[in-house]
């Protein structure tokens, strides 16, 4: 039985540097691009959402109030969300708000739909129609099930769809800077 | 700790060598870290390559069920310290020790004698129950340190559809925290009651180019409680009920995870020795010789895939290789009780896996997910023996390594169906076939409906099973313990009615009502030639109950939990209630901020109703259980601290002793069973430093 422990061992310990080795080699060489956690820049998009978008007067009860970035459904983020919470955007402090699932969605400026709540997503739509809520999520086909903007993955890349319909109904306004880089979808 | 020495130099130079020549390569070329990112231009943003961090293969859709979530903070904040103490803050669970083994109760259903079989417990989706004993141990014989566990998502209910054998009454999966979770290290030194000393180090780090590592070893060694009272065996002979000294264990433990792109490799392996007080099935009293040894060995590759642009496609495949060990060592007096000659009994046992599995969900419409998969498992080594050892060598059992080998196959197929915008239906069915039992069904269903967001309503239905493990089929050591290869799967029937409801914005509710059916169930009964013998009972157990689960997070900080259940669990044919079946359980805890969050006070307590024992004791109490932990915010910018108090109010607490807590009075010529005394109150302080 202490033969089969320290077999166990050594495989443990022989696997462990082989990997080792096979890394060291087979590591890219080192360029200039740019990379980041996928969370970590999703959240980055969205303290930039908050930036180039601009929100009707009645959406905010005073100067002095905060961006509020509501998080629906389980929570993708974790700590990449505080790299983003205290920021200013268009003068405004970005507050956030882990919502969980069925959380109250009212009070939110942008709200981030996790993928957790796909089930049911026509229905928080149809609860946010009207309002001047910036609805975001990296769900497939997000902008043309009637979202706002999509975060989606595309290979290694990030790629933006936005609903510019969708965005008026709301009473928002995207600024060019974003809508340049994004698709346009909308009806 | 004899044999972690055995194993520790080796996994640790491994370690440090995988640092020493994995860091070097990646300090040139650095990127910027993620505060940098929130510089960056919306061009230099969508230029950025995307590096993944932890896989979402342990996200099986979660909708479908009764579902909770223990975090990180949580097992900070309580200052639990096993994987068990964090598992009973949930409604319906509790934990009762032996002083050997840590068994958790769901809904009423925690026979005393039974090996945590009928709970199915996962480490990042790869199953821990091991394939001689069926159980994972939920003490410091969990494979992964406490420190070392990022988040446990724990499902009541059975689990069969999709992950087979032993899911009757819940699967908890432990998630373990990854290098982008650790960023960094940190060293934790841990002091507490019973000369308890536990050491723990972990590094991690996503690395520019996407490789993801992370690791920790740790080691534990307590002398534990010196003095244990037995006041059922309070007689001269076994030193008035008083085992002293021969409380202690240790624990080492190490894990390792490597992730590239879409390769993940994990490897674990731990080793825990208890000595065990209760000198169980009449072992020598009050000797520091009746120990256990429990150790797992796992290693698992794994490929995980987004496959865009073909309805949030996922692949998963992986492959595994499980590892099982176990020793004890038995004295007892030939004569019983304290009479005759001292022989040394000796009792070993491993498993030996490997398997493979394929998974795969996409959206076939858009009102249509579907997952299917198929596993594979080879049980190519099952060993199991057992010998006196002195004053003279005489084998009891020995039952080879290949004979009792076996394999699985398993297909399963899950279906989420959007019958309106806020109505789903959900179904699933698994096939398992085994070579010794063959062909056995498991479906599930629910629907779930949502009549405003903040309320969802789901009604459930399941069926689980529980194959009979190789100790149950194949344990004959000829004199006292026959085996029984004729034995059935355990089979569960669950309905549960489940509300999640938000109250305001602070406060959660989950409230359900169940009833479940369980036949077979294997039990250990006395043949008619007093022998002992696995065997499906015919008697049908049936239990109707309902739970309540708040949880509350305000915006001052203060949060806290309150959970309350009531199950009936009784034996239909007999009418009678199980034993250890408390029927009214309830658990709560309130973490309140101090001093700008550098303190928290978090205070738990867990009543437990009393609980019938076997006919031979008296029954167990009811009890009030409280715990204290006082934790730091991080000072000086890396340094926590945490003080605990474990059962503050030092009350006796009882649970049930099984068919093997008795020994044999030679003075009286009669039998003693007798209760398991759990632990008084205990201390822990913990330092953490990062760096």
């Amino acid at each position: 039985m202490n033969y089969a422990l320290a077999i166990s061992g050594k495989i443990l310990q022989r696997a462990t540097m082989l990997l080792a080795l096979v890394l060291c080699v087979t590591s890219p060489a080192q360029t200039e691009q740019l990379t980041g956690g996928e969370y970590a820049v999703k959240a980055v998009f969205l303290l930039n959402f908050a930036k180039f978008t601009q929100w009707p007067a009645t959406a905010f009860d005073s100067e002095q109030d905060s961006i509020v970035l509501g998080i629906s459904g389980d929570d993708d983020f974790g700590e990449a969300l505080s790299a983003i919470e205290g920021k200013t955007a268009g003068g405004r402090i970005l507050a956030v708000r882990k919502l969980g699932q069925g959380g109250e969605l009212h009070g939110c400026h942008i709200l981030f739909i996790s993928a957790s709540e796909k089930w049911r997503l026509q229905q928080i739509l149809a609860e946010l129609a009207g309002r001047p809520v910036l609805t975001v999520a990296d769900m497939e086909n997000f902008a043309e099930q009637g979202g706002i903007i999509s975060l989606a993955n595309e290979g290694t890349k990030i790629k933006l769809t936005i609903n510019l319909a969708a965005a008026q109904r709301a009473g928002l306004k995207i600024s060019s800077q974003l809508l340049k880089i994004a698709t346009i979808v909308g009806n | 700790m004899p044999r972690c020495h055995n194993m520790l130099p080796e996994t640790a130079i491994a370690f440090l060598l995988l640092l020493f020549f994995v860091l070097p390569g990646q300090a040139a070329g650095l990127s910027e870290s993620p505060d940098d990112l929130t510089e960056l231009s919306l061009e230099e943003l969508m230029d950025i390559k995307i590096v993944a961090a932890s896989k979402k293969k342990q996200r099986i859709s979660q909708v479908a069920a009764s579902a909770f979530v223990i975090t990180r903070d949580d097992i900070r904040r309580y200052g639990y310290r096993t994987l068990g103490e964090s598992l009973r803050r949930i409604s319906g669970l509790y934990l009762s020790s032996d002083r050997n083994y840590d068994y958790l109760g769901v809904r009423g259903f925690s026979l005393p004698g039974d090996y945590n079989t009928r709970i199915l417990v996962l480490v990042d989706g790869h199953r821990v129950n091991n394939a001689l004993y069926d159980a994972s141990l939920l003490e410091e014989g969990f494979p992964i340190d406490i420190e070392g566990i990022e988040r446990i998502e724990v499902v009541k209910g059975p689990g069969s559809a999709l992950w087979g054998s032993n899911a009757l009454f819940a699967v908890v999966n432990v998630i373990t925290r990854k290098g982008s979770d650790m960023d960094g290290g940190r060293v934790l030194a841990e002091t507490g009651s019973h000369t308890r000393r536990k050491g723990f180090v972990e590094y991690g780090r996503l690395f520019d180019n996407g490789f993801e590592l992370a690791g920790s070893v740790s080691g534990l060694d307590s002398d534990g409680e010196n003095h244990i009272y037995f006041p059922e065996l309070d007689q001269p002979g076994f030193h008035h009920g008083v085992a002293e000294g021969v409380d202690d264990e240790d624990a080492c433990k190490g894990y390792l995870s490597l992730a590239y792109h879409d390769l993940g490799l994990m490897l674990y392996k731990n080793k825990r020795r208890k000595t065990v007080p209760t000198a169980a099935w009449d072992g020598a009293f009050n000797d520091s010789g009746t120990y256990t040894d429990d150790g797992f060995t796992s290693a698992e590759l794994s490929y995980e895939k987004d496959i865009a642009g073909s309805g949030n496609g996922h692949l998963l495949a992986r492959i595994y290789h499980d590892d099982y060990d176990y020793y004890g060592e038995y004295p007892f007096y030939d004569g019983g009780g304290w009479a005759g000659a001292y022989v040394l009994n000796k009792d070993e046992g491993w498993s030996k896996q490997w398997g493979a599995e394929i998974r795969y969900g996409m959206d076939i419409t858009r009102s249509l997910t579907t997952t299917f998969g198929v596993e594979y498992q080879d049980v190519y080594e099952i060993h199991q023996k057992a010998w006196f050892a002195s004053p003279y060598y005489a084998l009891t059992i020995d039952t080879g390594t290949d004979r009792n080998a076996y394999h699985s196959s398993a297909y399963y197929l899950q279906g989420e169906y959007s019958l309106l915008d806020n109505l789903q239906l959900i179904g699933g069915i698994r096939l398992d076939d085994y070579s010794t039992i063959g062909k056995h069904w498991h479906p599930r269903a629910a629907l779930v409906y949502s009549p405003r967001l903040s309320t969802i309503f789901k009604l459930l239905y399941g069926e689980a099973f529980r194959a009979p493990n190789d100790y149950e089929r194949s344990y004959d050591d000829g004199s006292w313990q026959i085996g029984n290869d004729r034995l059935k799967p355990e089979t569960i029937t669950t309905w549960e009615l489940v509300c999640e409801q938000n109250i305001g914005s602070h406060t959660r509710l989950v409230a359900s009502i169940f009833r479940f059916e369980l036949q077979d169930l294997i039990t250990q009964v006395e043949t008619a030639n007093y022998l002992l013998q696995f065997q499906n009972n015919p008697h049908e157990v049936r239990s109707d109950g309902a739970e309540i689960q708040l949880q509350s997070r305000f915006d001052n900080g203060i949060e806290g939990y309150l959970g309350v259940s009531t199950v009936n669990s009784r034996d239909l044919e007999l009418d009678t209630r199980l034993s250890n079946s408390p029927s009214l359980l309830a658990s709560g805890g309130i973490s309140i901020p101090l001093w700008s969050n550098k303190l928290y006070l978090s205070p738990d307590f867990f009543y437990v109703a009393d609980r019938k024992s076997a006919d031979t004791t008296a029954d167990a109490g009811s009890y009030f259980l409280t715990n204290l932990t006082i934790t730091s915010g991080m000072l000086f910018k890396n340094v926590s601290m945490s003080f605990s108090v474990y059962n503050l109010f030092a009350k006796d607490i009882i649970a049930p002793g099984s068919g093997e807590h008795y020994h044999y009075d030679p003075a009286a010529d009669n039998y003693l069973y007798f209760n398991i005394p759990q632990e008084g109150r205990t201390f822990r302080f913990q330092l953490s430093c990062r760096f």
